[in-house]
């Protein structure tokens, strides 16, 4: 009996605060956890929840107007997705994974914090890309120019951060025989260009 | 600026919820008994007073800390809790201008109360007629408890709990003046729109809060506020206006 209340307090306390749909409280503890995460990694996301926010609010009532319509969520993600993973969804990915990658290149003895920093980075703009995609065709936004702003601001960010520590380790890359810092500023120049124009044509399409 | 936002925010939040409770000690009053309801209803603003002067002290105390991080703290944990209230209140106000949850109508209500309060048995020999007061301590109490968490997480990140509770005071006296010379349910009033103007403040607030108690510094201070609250309008009008063209262009796929 006793249980019984407790059980029925904790209830009336979950109701009231978190509501039906605890997706949404799901989504704003784990996007106030990442941003904490990232923050400690010296990344400043104020951007981070405001978007997560309109991913979430969108998701949640695109579900009362699927369970409305007799369709299931499920059902819409999937014809979406499926449209997106054909054109878009793939290359900015390589690019925003690829570029930390090849910038983590330039010194195999790149410092845990650096790793740490470009890790963060490259999840921020995933996880963000992917929120952003999934509610576009909600929002009437084009994915390939959230695709292209997205991969845009992760090497332009990167290439910001690094390049001081770019100039710091010139000499040392220098010294190694299989890399030359000419060919990788080259390679990572090379990279962001074919990519970026790539999501051009195909955005022109 | 900020007080100005807690104030309203306050004051639309605790007006919509005294609406509902006015409906309801009508509907007991008229069906049952008007002595016992109202002893209901004091009793229930009197709990309220009781939780909000025993928690007012810790958290002035708590918002005049110099210690950064029990403010952050602080933030955190209030600002989180007041963006996941603001979101509940945001969302079913979108679903109601949508078209997809029913607009909630004060008179169909205040029918249904008093048609359960009239079925109910009332023991004659009794003074206080303790199904009215239960109902009435009940839905007072119930629709009370969303104002006090406002005003006090509110006020908890704003260091100004006295704020809440003055703009709360105001709004439970203009409804219950109102109530008493209309005597009747208050279904005039535009319900939705001020939930959607409290759920956008909250979720405004919420977020800036959440975020500064991370460590987030944000590009232009407080004055960030005035974009996202911006930011959030923009987004939950644009929601609205897609979910609505979405559910008819699926509507005609269906039937086709």
């Amino acid at each position: 009996m006793i249980m019984q209340y407790v059980s029925a307090f904790f209830k009336f306390w979950q109701d009231f605060i978190i509501g039906e749909d605890w997706t949404i409280a799901a989504t704003v503890v784990w996007g106030v956890a990442l941003i904490f995460g990232l923050v400690g990694a010296f990344v400043n996301s104020w951007y981070l929840l405001p978007i997560i926010i309109a991913g979430s609010i969108g998701w949640s009532v695109w579900g009362v107007l699927a369970s409305n319509l007799k369709s299931t969520r499920v059902s819409l993600m999937k014809m979406i997705i499926s449209k997106l993973l054909r054109k878009t969804l793939w290359l900015p990915m390589a690019v925003v994974i690829i570029t930390p990658l090849v910038a983590y290149q330039l010194n195999s003895n790149v410092s845990v914090p650096m790793s740490i920093f470009l890790l963060s980075v490259t999840l921020n703009f995933f996880v963000v890309t992917m929120l952003a995609l999934i509610t576009s065709p909600l929002y009437r936004i084009r994915p390939l120019s959230v695709s292209l702003v997205s991969a845009f601001m992760s090497v332009w960010l990167l290439l910001d951060r690094v390049q001081p520590r770019l100039q710091e380790l010139a000499t040392q890359i220098d010294a190694k025989p299989y890399l030359s810092r000419n060919l990788m500023v080259l390679l990572l120049i090379v990279v962001t260009l074919s990519a970026l124009s790539w999501l051009l044509r195909i955005s022109l399409e | 600026m900020d007080y100005f936002f807690l104030g309203i925010s306050v004051f639309l939040a605790c007006t919509v919820e005294m609406i509902e409770a006015l409906t309801i000690i009508l509907a007991v009053g008229t069906s049952r008994d008007w002595r016992s309801t109202f002893a209901g209803a004091v009793c229930a603003v009197a709990t309220l007073v009781i939780a909000v002067l025993l928690f007012r002290p810790f958290l002035q105390r708590a918002a005049l800390e110099q210690n950064s991080e029990i403010i952050k703290n602080l933030w955190l944990i209030a600002g989180s809790l007041i963006l996941i209230f603001g979101l509940q209140w945001l969302k079913k106000s979108i679903l109601r201008f949508t078209g997809l949850l029913p607009i909630h109508n004060e008179n169909t209500k205040y029918e249904r109360v008093r048609q359960q309060a009239t079925k109910t048995h009332r023991s004659e020999r009794k003074r206080i007629d303790y199904y009215a007061f239960v109902l009435a301590y009940k839905g007072v109490l119930l629709e009370g408890l969303e104002v006090i968490f406002i005003v006090l997480t509110f006020g908890a990140v704003e260091g100004n709990v006295d704020l809440g509770i003055k703009a709360a005071a105001i709004a439970f006296l203009f409804v219950f003046l109102l109530g008493l010379a209309l005597h009747r349910p208050l279904a005039r009033l535009p319900e939705n729109t001020m939930k959607f103007a409290v759920g956008i403040i909250l979720v405004t607030f919420g977020t800036y809060f959440a975020t500064r108690g991370t460590g987030v510094i944000w590009p232009r201070g407080a004055d960030s506020i005035g974009g996202l609250l911006v930011f959030y309008l923009l987004m939950s009008l644009g929601l609205i206006a897609l979910i609505k063209s979405e559910r008819s262009k699926l509507s005609t796929q269906k039937s086709q």
